[in-house]
């Protein structure tokens, strides 16, 4: 009895496991979920199924298809639903189409064709060969085997030299040479030159297009700074009289490179020609407090104050500005300006 | 078979080898196709790590960078205070968003603790359950940033830490 119960015991322990893995395999969702699985790239991995795979990106994955299985999308469909994310390359077979079709097709083709070569090639051998003349000792044994029946009078002289003769011009040490033609290196040498230049440039010069898309570049770039780019713009606008735009522009610029004080200068100048005094005072006296020593900052500023009726205010930062630049482009008018100012209070 | 011809056949099956050995080894394998990049971006509804709904539909009308991040990750370490940069300067222009990728709330607290604000100081970080919205978005691996243009097309996306210039630049373009 006891040996009964161990015995149903030991069934049991080895017959759970089993049914509960039969239970798992039988639910058609879970085996159409393992199969599509086993077909989707794990992103994160490499080379490995999202099926395969341990991390949590694939079990993500795994919900997302379930998901996907249980509303009663079609294999087609859910395959479409990572493709359309990911790209095909999310995919880990290469679809049976364009290019991808070469894959699939490319192992057969070169099967057949390595076929046909190893059979033309073994039948040519086979041809060869029966046609190769004897093998030395052998050649040498037929010659004895003539001398031998000379000297028993089995053949008459002549007949054995003609036998002899026959035989010896059978012998493989002459065989027919025939020189390759001089330019067929050359030749061959030229063709693979050329395919490897013409396969590198294309794919050196496609890095560079890439770098857009590509994660691992962390190299700068090689184009201006966004900031100055802006400012450039700005101060073309500026030219073409188009100041809305020109502000626009600068205010990108300063956010850009808030560091640089003769930008905030120009932005500060436009905004006061626009007719924006106050906030014209405050990106000029940003400018000021950035760069001391910038004699243009100080000039706009000037300016501006005097435009507003700050007039000792004004005046300090010009009689600054001729400290700065006393041979200045604006130096002459500066001073006129404060003669003007002193004569008129 | 003439010589000439056994010498054109020979270079062209040499030449077509080296041609598919040359396409493959001289391309990055590991720059990956952009698909998503000038195709509306995915919606998304998602809660911020204080519990907030935040949707994409809301978000539209200004540009939108969407940065997927991640306390684990080594390389959103060193690119966040650049991300938050750039939202001290542009955030009234541009709307941006943090998708913590595969993490807890709990870590991406800390995370924020460490870049010096907590989440309510900052643009919305948002969970991401069963990486649902990254997953939408064809999202690789963290950090990966993408750049939503006005009428909610995706124009730009990296994938791997944003330099300064890169990030100046896309938001240049978001802005013009």
């Amino acid at each position: 009895m006891k040996r009964v119960l161990a015995l149903l015991l030991v069934a049991g322990a080895v017959a759970a496991p089993l049914a509960s893995a039969a239970a798992h395999e039988q639910s058609p969702t879970e085996r159409r979920v393992a199969a599509l699985a086993a077909q989707i790239r794990c992103p994160v991995c490499q080379n490995l199924s999202v099926k395969d795979s341990p991390s949590e990106v694939a079990t993500s994955f795994r919900a997302r298809i379930r998901e996907l299985v249980r509303a009663g999308r079609s294999d087609a469909e859910i395959r479409a639903f990572f493709v359309a994310r990911y790209g095909e390359w999310i995919l880990l077979s290469p679809p049976k189409r364009g290019i991808g079709l070469a894959v699939w097709l490319a192992p057969a083709l070169l099967l057949g064709v390595g076929l046909a070569v190893a059979t033309i090639s073994i039948v040519r051998w086979t041809r060869r060969g029966r046609e190769l003349p004897p093998a030395p000792d052998r050649l040498d044994a037929e010659l004895e085997d003539i001398d031998a029946q000379l000297a028993e009078g089995e053949l008459e002289p002549g007949d054995h030299e003609l036998l002899r003769a026959r035989r010896l011009r059978r012998r493989p040490d002459a065989p027919l040479q025939r020189r390759a033609p001089r330019w067929r290196w050359p030749l061959a040498g030229a063709a693979v030159a050329a395919v490897v230049v013409a396969t590198l440039l294309p794919a050196l010069r496609q890095r560079g297009a890439n770098d857009f898309s590509s994660g691992n570049d962390f190299g700068a770039s090689q184009t201006m700074p966004a900031g100055i780019a802006e400012w450039r713009a700005a101060e073309a606008a500026v030219e073409a009289g188009r100041l809305k735009p020109a502000l626009e522009r600068y205010r990108l610029a300063v956010a850009f490179e808030p560091e640089i004080a003769a930008l905030r200068a120009r932005y500060g100048f436009a905004l006061a020609q626009a007719g924006r005094s106050r906030p014209a005072l405050t990106q000029l006296r940003r400018a000021v407090a950035a760069d001391p020593g910038l004699a243009d900052a100080r000039l706009y500023l000037g300016a501006v104050l005097l435009k507003v009726g700050q007039r000792d205010e004004g005046a300090r930062q010009w009689r600054r500005v001729l400290e700065l630049q006393p041979e200045g482009k604006a130096a002459a008018l500066v001073r006129r300006q404060l003669a003007d100012l002193r004569s008129a209070r | 078979m003439t010589p000439f011809l056994r010498a054109v056949l020979g270079a062209t099956i040499a030449g077509a080898l080296l041609v598919a050995l040359g396409f493959g080894l001289t391309r990055d394998a590991r720059v990956l196709p952009a698909v998503s990049v000038s195709k509306p971006a995915p919606a998304f509804d998602l809660k911020t790590l204080d519990g907030e709904p935040v949707r994409l539909a809301e978000l539209k009308g200004k540009p939108i960078i969407v940065n997927f991040w991640a306390s684990w990750c080594s390389e959103c370490r060193k690119e966040h205070p650049l991300i938050m940069a750039a939202h001290d300067r542009f955030g009234d222009r541009i709307a941006f968003v943090g998708v913590v990728f595969q993490d807890s709330a709990k870590n991406a607290r800390g995370f924020l603790r460490e870049m010096g604000v907590t989440a309510a100081e900052t643009y919305p970080n948002l969970l991401d359950p069963g990486s649902r919205t990254a997953i939408d978005y064809g999202v690789y691996g963290v950090p990966e940033t993408f750049f939503i243009d006005r009428k909610g097309v995706v124009v730009g996306k990296r994938v791997g830490r944003v330099t300064g210039p890169i990030l100046d630049g896309e938001i240049l373009r978001l802005l013009r």
